[in-house]
C-alpha cells in the first residue's frame, strides 16, 4: 500500500514534469517491471499532454499481450493518468499495452514488458578449479530458475580462527549472471585459508550460501607436461626410456604423481605406469620395460599434484620402437600356377604375407626367394624383393622354392613350396565342397577321401578378379571345414572358392566352387528379343545378364506377356533356358513382354519388348496362294487362248473396215493434189507466215483455254454428231457459205458452230495459215472427201478465189502436193483430233484484225478454215462410205 | 587442541603446516617478484636504484638466525607479516589516489600480494597455536603511520617494501624448513623444499 502511494506520488510528480516538457504521446510506470509470479501488477499510463482536452484517461483501455483487461481493473487517477490492476500475474513475461480509444478507434500509446518471476535460492554444490598462475574458477548450482534478472557474486575470503576476514570486497569477490566465475592472474593468490560464498540477488531478494573453505593444493589443475623424448637403449631389448617435462606453473614444493600410458600400436593394448616425482623436478624419465620386440609404442603422460583431485590433460602423443630381432615366425606362402606358356614353360606367381604371431616381426626389410629345380639344387636361383608377391618364371620341371622375411637382426624361416612339374598329374582328394552362411560367418565345408590329409590350402578371389596377385588363402591344419568373418567378402560379389588338400610338400588338385556371402536382386533384368513370329506363337530368347549385375546365383527367368488391353500371363524357366515359345496367343495383337531374372533374394525385370503377332501363318498363306495362283493360271490360259484366237475374235468383235481408199463408190480426182486451190491458199498464206512457224499455235494455245474447251466441247457433239447423216455434212457447207460472208466474231463462232458437228468420225477441214502440217494431215483425206459435194463446192470457189495467185504459188503448191502425196499412205488420222485442238490458234484473232480487209477476197475460204480447220478423217470417209 | 593431540600427531600438523607455509611463502616470493617488476615499470623507477630500510619493517636479514628458537622465528615472521599487510593496505590505497582506476593491473597484483601476506600471517598464526603459544594480540596499527611523503618518496618507499617482502619471503621458507626438521621447535622437513 505503501508503495502505491509513492508510485502515485512519483508519476503526479513525473507527469507534471512530463506534462510540461515532454513531446511523448504517453508514458508508462513502472517501466519493464519485475514482479513476483503470482503477485498483482500495478501499471500507470500517463496521456500526453496535447491529447487534452479532447481526450483523457477515461478514453484509456489496457490491454495484456492481446487480451482487453476488464474495465473493473482500471482507474483512473486524474484527468492524464489511469492506471491497471492485474491480479495474479504468472506470465514469464508479457507486454502490457496502454491504448487510447476515441471516436471507436484505438491507438496504442506505450506498452512495457513485465516479467515475473522467484526470488534467488541458495547456492549450492560450490566446486572450484585452480589452474595456477593463469586463474581460478568456480562454479555452482543456483536452485530454481528464478525467471528473473539473477546476479551471482562469488566472494573469496579468508577464514582463520577468530572468523571470517573480507580481505577486499572488490578484488576478493566476481560477480556473473551465471552458475560460473573467475579471479584471473594475478588476481589468483595462493592460500590455504580461503573460502567461497556465492551471494544470488535479483529484485526480489537475494541468497547466500555458506563460506565453503577449499584449499587450493586440492583444487589445483596445471598444464599437462611435454614429452621430450622416448628413446631405445641399444642393445637393451623391450625397454624404452621416456623423458617428460614437468610445467611450471605448478604450486611449488609439492609432491605429483605422474602416469605413463603406453600403448602398443601392434595389438593396440594400453599400459599404465605411476611415477611419484616432486615439483622441484624439472625433467623426469621413466623406463617402460617388458615390451615387445620390434613393437611400436604411442606414449604420453599426465600429472597430479598429491593432493589435487584434478589430473592434467594427457599430453601430446609420441611414438617409438623397441629393439628389433630377427622375425620368429616364416611366412604365410602360396602360389598361382598359370600354363600359358608353349613347351612347358609357366609363370609362377608367389604370394605371401606375414604371419600375426607376437611379438611382430618388426620392420621387414625384405624378402628372399629363392628356388630350384627339385632334381637339380646346384641351379638355385635367388631373387630379393620388398614386395610381397613375385611371378616365377619357370620351365616345365617340378620346383622347390623357399621365402624368407628379413631385418635388420636377421631373416625367418624358409617357408617351402613345391611346383609340380607340368606333367604330374595331382590327386584327386577332395570329393565335395559345400559353402554356407550364418549371421557372422562365412563357412567352407568339404569331404576329403584321403582321412590321412590333416593340411588344406583354402584360396578365394572375385569371379570378375584376374590378376593373381589378388588372391586370398589360408592354410587349415587338422579340419574339414573353415570359417571366415563374413565381413572379409564383398557382398553381392561372386566368390572362387578352392579347397587344396597338401600331402607332404606337394600340393593336391583343388577342388572349386562358387559362393556368394550374401545376395541382393540382379541390378539389371534381361533384354527381351522375338524370333520366328507366327500367328499365334513367338519365340522370345534373351541373353544372361552380365556377371557383375547378378548379385547372386540366377534360379530363373520369368517371361511376362500381356497383349494390349488384356491380362498380363506369365511363364517361369530354368536358369540355364535363355529363349521360349509362347503359344496360344492371338493373331494380329501387339503383345509387350518382359523377361524377369530371379536370384534368391529376387528378381528384376527387363526393358519390354512389344511386337505383333502375325496376320496368317504359312499354312492360311498357301490356302489362300493355291485358289490364287490356280485363277492366275486360268486367266493366262485365257489369253493365251485369245492371243492365239485373235483373229477370230477380231472378226467376231471387231470386223475389218473397208478402205475408203480403195471403194469404188466414188472417183477420186487423181490431179486435185496439182489443181487444188485449197492448198494453193495454203501456200499462198504460207508467204507470209512462213511454213516453219507451226509452233506458234502450241504457244497461243493456252491464251484461247475457252476455246479449247469449246473443241472439247465439240468432241461431244461431235459425238453426238456421229449419228448425223449426209445432210449434216450439207449443213457444214451452209454454214461455210454464210461464213465467207460474215463479219470476223461470226465467222469465229459459225466455225465452231462448224466444229461441233465434225468429229473424228465425221469428215471435216482444218486449215490456216500457221498450220501446215496439220493441214497435211487434214489435205489428204480432204482431198479423198471429193465425192462429198459440198466440200468440193467450197473447194471449187476458192479456187477461183485463188486463181490470180496460182502462178507465183506455183513452185510451194508442188512441193505440198509431194508431201500431200506422201502422207496419202495414212488415211487414218484418227490422232488428228489432238491436232484440231491446236486450231484455236492466239494469232487467229490478229490475223482477223490486221487482215480483214487484205484478205477477204483473196482467201475467204482459208480464213475461215484457218480457224475452223477443216480437214477429214477416215471415220467419216467410213460413215460416208457407209452412207 | 594441540594438547589433545597426540604427539605425533602434532609432529605431522606441523609438518603438513610448514609444507604448506612453505608452498604460500614460494609462491608469495614469486609473485613478489612479478610484482616488483610491474611496480618498477608503471612507477618509472629505476630496478636499480638503491633504497634505505623501510621504518617499521623489521629486517630479514638476523645475526643469529641459525640459533633463534622456532617460536621466536614464527614470532619474527608474524610480525613482519603484519607489517606487511599495513604498509601493503597503504600502498595500495596510495595507488589507487594516485592512478585510479588506470593502471588496474597493478593494483589487482598489489591486491594479491596483499591477500597472499594476510593469508600467510594467518597461517603462521596457526603454526604458533600448534607451538602452543597464542599469537600475540594484533593492534590492528602496525608500523606508525609515516610522514607525509611526497609522490617519489611514497614511490621509493613502495619499492623498498616490495624489496624487503621478497626478501622475507626467502626466509620464510627457510624458517619453516627449520620448523619442520624433528626436535622441539625444529623438524626435518621433507626434502622436497630442500632446493630453495
Amino acid at each position: 500500500m505503501f508503495s502505491c502511494w509513492i508510485w502515485m506520488f512519483i508519476l503526479l510528480c513525473g507527469s507534471s514534469v512530463a506534462d510540461e516538457n515532454s513531446i511523448r504521446d504517453a508514458d508508462i510506470f513502472p517501466s519493464s517491471p519485475e514482479i513476483e509470479r503470482g503477485s498483482t501488477l500495478k501499471l500507470f499510463c500517463v496521456l500526453g499532454k496535447h491529447y487534452t482536452p479532447q481526450r483523457n484517461a477515461s478514453h484509456i483501455i489496457w490491454k495484456l499481450n492481446r487480451e482487453l483487461i476488464a474495465q473493473e481493473n482500471y482507474n483512473i487517477v486524474n484527468e492524464t493518468v489511469s492506471s491497471v490492476i492485474i491480479h495474479n500475474f504468472t506470465y514469464n513475461k508479457a507486454h502490457v499495452k496502454c491504448f487510447i480509444k476515441y471516436l471507436g478507434k484505438e491507438q496504442l500509446l506505450v506498452h512495457t514488458e513485465v516479467k515475473s518471476g522467484f526470488p534467488p535460492d541458495t547456492p549450492g554444490n560450490i566446486s572450484c578449479i585452480y589452474y595456477f598462475n593463469v586463474e581460478l574458477t568456480c562454479n555452482w548450482t543456483s536452485g530454481r530458475e528464478t525467471n528473473l534478472t539473477t546476479i551471482y557474486t562469488l566472494y573469496r575470503k579468508i577464514k582463520n580462527k577468530q572468523g571470517l576476514i573480507m580481505p577486499d570486497s572488490e578484488l576478493s569477490s566476481c560477480r556473473s549472471k551465471t552458475e560460473s566465475c573467475s579471479f584471473r592472474h594475478p588476481n589468483t593468490p595462493f592460500s590455504n585459508s580461503f573460502c567461497f560464498q556465492v551471494k544470488a540477488q535479483n529484485v526480489l531478494g537475494e541468497a547466500s550460501s555458506e563460506c565453503v573453505p577449499i584449499a587450493m593444493e586440492n583444487i589445483e589443475k596445471f598444464e599437462p607436461p611435454e614429452i621430450l623424448s622416448i628413446k631405445k637403449v641399444a642393445g637393451i631389448k623391450q625397454l624404452l626410456t621416456v623423458t617428460w617435462k614437468i610445467p611450471e606453473d605448478i604450486i611449488p614444493a609439492q609432491y605429483l604423481n605422474c602416469q605413463v600410458r603406453y600403448r602398443n600400436l601392434y595389438s593396440n593394448s594400453s599400459e599404465i605406469d605411476t611415477v611419484a616425482v616432486t615439483s622441484e623436478e624439472k625433467v623426469v624419465s621413466l623406463n617402460l620395460t617388458g615390451l615387445w620386440d620390434s613393437t611400436e609404442y604411442s606414449v604420453d603422460v599426465r600429472c597430479i599434484g598429491v593432493e589435487s583431485k584434478f589430473w592434467s590433460e594427457w599430453s601430446r602423443e609420441k611414438t617409438a620402437s623397441t629393439e628389433e630381432k630377427a622375425p620368429s615366425e616364416k611366412v604365410d606362402l602360396w602360389r598361382i600356377i598359370e600354363f600359358s606358356h608353349p613347351a612347358g614353360n609357366r609363370s609362377v606367381h608367389l604370394i605371401w604375407k606375414l604371419l600375426s604371431n607376437i611379438p611382430p616381426p618388426g620392420r621387414i626389410l625384405g624378402y628372399k626367394i629363392q628356388y630350384f629345380p627339385e632334381n637339380n639344387a646346384a641351379l638355385q636361383m635367388t631373387n630379393i624383393t620388398a614386395n610381397k608377391k613375385i611371378v616365377l618364371p619357370l620351365n616345365e620341371e617340378a620346383y622347390i622354392i623357399s621365402v624368407t622375411a628379413y631385418n635388420s637382426a636377421g631373416s625367418s624361416p624358409a617357408a617351402i613350396l613345391r611346383i609340380p612339374s607340368t606333367d604330374e598329374k595331382p590327386p584327386e582328394i577332395i570329393e565335395t565342397v559345400r559353402t554356407y552362411t550364418t549371421n557372422e560367418e562365412m563357412i567352407v565345408e568339404w569331404i576329403s577321401s584321403e582321412p590321412e590329409v590333416t593340411e588344406y590350402v583354402v584360396e578365394w578371389y572375385e569371379e570378375l578378379e584376374t590378376d593373381p596377385f589378388i588372391r586370398s588363402w589360408q592354410y587349415i591344419s587338422n579340419s574339414t571345414k573353415w570359417k571366415a568373418n563374413k565381413k572379409i567378402f564383398k557382398p553381392f560379389v561372386c566368390y572362387n572358392m578352392s579347397v587344396y588338400p597338401l600331402y607332404g610338400n606337394k600340393v593336391a588338385a583343388p577342388y572349386s566352387i562358387q559362393a556368394y556371402v550374401q545376395e541382393k536382386e540382379p541390378s539389371e533384368g534381361p533384354v527381351a528379343d522375338t524370333d520366328v513370329l507366327g500367328k499365334n506363337e513367338v519365340v522370345i530368347k534373351w541373353e544372361e545378364i552380365s556377371k557383375d549385375k547378378r548379385n547372386g546365383f540366377i534360379t530363373n527367368y520369368t517371361i511376362f506377356y500381356k497383349p494390349e488391353g488384356g491380362k498380363e500371363l506369365n511363364e517361369m524357366v530354368n536358369s540355364d533356358v535363355l529363349h521360349h515359345r509362347l503359344t496360344s496367343l492371338q493373331a494380329n495383337t501387339q503383345y509387350t513382354v518382359h523377361i524377369m531374372a530371379s536370384n534368391r533374394a529376387g528378381g528384376t525385370s527387363g526393358e519390354p519388348k512389344t511386337f505383333k503377332t502375325l496376320k496368317f501363318n504359312k499354312e492360311d498363306i498357301i490356302f489362300i496362294a493355291i485358289p490364287v495362283g490356280l485363277s492366275m493360271f486360268f486367266l493366262l490360259g485365257l489369253w493365251i487362248t485369245c492371243i492365239l484366237k485373235k483373229h477370230t475374235f477380231k472378226k467376231v468383235c471387231w470386223p475389218d473396215i473397208p478402205n475408203p481408199a480403195g471403194s469404188v463408190a466414188v472417183e477420186w480426182p487423181l490431179d486435185a493434189p496439182m489443181n487444188n486451190s485449197f492448198l494453193k491458199g495454203v501456200t499462198y498464206e504460207d508467204k507470209t507466215v512462213g511454213l516453219e512457224d507451226v509452233s506458234v499455235l502450241e504457244d497461243c494455245f493456252p491464251e484461247e483455254d475457252h476455246e479449247g474447251l469449246l473443241l472439247m466441247n465439240c468432241e461431244k457433239h461431235v459425238s453426238e454428231c456421229t449419228d448425223s447423216n449426209v445432210n449434216g455434212v450439207q449443213n457444214i457447207s451452209e454454214h461455210k457459205i454464210t461464213l465467207l460472208n460474215g463479219n470476223k466474231k461470226i465467222l469465229y463462232n459459225e466455225e465452231h458452230e462448224v466444229a461441233k458437228c465434225l468429229s473424228p468420225s465425221m469428215p471435216y477441214v482444218i486449215t490456216g495459215e500457221d498450220f501446215r502440217s496439220q493441214m497435211h494431215s487434214a489435205l489428204i483425206p480432204a482431198k479423198k472427201i471429193q465425192p462429198i459435194e459440198m466440200l468440193e463446192d467450197d473447194l471449187r470457189e476458192t479456187q477461183q478465189i485463188s486463181v490470180k495467185n496460182e502462178k507465183s504459188d506455183n513452185e510451194e503448191a508442188l512441193k505440198l502436193e509431194d508431201f500431200s502425196e506422201k502422207t496419202l499412205f495414212n488415211p487414218y488420222l484418227r490422232n488428228s483430233v489432238k491436232t484440231r485442238e491446236f486450231l484455236i490458234s492466239e494469232n487467229l484473232p490478229e490475223h482477223s484484225k490486221n487482215e480483214p480487209k487484205k484478205q477477204p477476197t483473196v482467201l475467204p475460204a482459208f480464213q475461215q478454215n484457218a480457224v475452223g480447220q477443216s480437214y477429214i478423217t477416215l471415220d467419216i470417209v467410213g460413215l460416208a462410205t457407209a452412207h | 587442541m594441540a594438547a589433545a593431540d597426540t604427539p605425533s600427531a602434532t609432529t605431522l600438523r606441523r609438518r603438513d603446516l610448514c609444507s604448506r607455509g612453505i608452498r604460500l611463502a614460494r609462491k608469495m616470493r614469486s609473485d613478489v617478484a612479478d610484482l616488483l617488476d610491474i611496480y618498477v615499470e608503471r612507477q618509472g623507477l629505476d630496478a636499480s636504484v638503491s633504497v634505505a630500510a623501510v621504518e617499521g619493517v623489521p629486517a630479514a636479514a638476523a645475526e643469529h638466525w641459525s640459533e633463534q628458537t622456532g617460536t621466536q622465528r614464527l614470532l619474527d615472521n608474524l610480525a613482519a607479516y603484519r607489517a606487511f599487510r599495513t604498509l601493503l593496505a597503504q600502498m595500495l590505497e596510495e595507488q589507487r589516489e594516485q592512478l585510479g582506476d588506470a593502471d588496474a593491473a597493478l593494483g589487482r597484483a598489489l591486491a594479491a600480494v596483499l591477500l597472499q601476506v594476510s593469508a600467510f600471517a594467518y597461517h603462521l598464526e596457526e603454526l604458533l597455536e600448534l607451538e602452543s603459544r597464542g599469537p600475540p594480540g594484533d593492534e590492528g596499527d602496525g608500523p606508525p603511520a609515516p610522514p607525509r611523503l611526497s609522490l617519489f618518496e611514497q614511490k621509493l618507499r613502495g619499492l623498498g617494501v616490495l624489496r624487503e617482502l621478497a626478501q622475507w619471503a626467502v626466509r620464510s621458507v627457510r624458517d619453516l624448513r627449520q620448523l619442520a626438521r624433528p626436535g622441539p621447535g625444529a623438524g626435518s622437513a621433507p626434502g622436497l623444499a630442500e632446493g630453495q
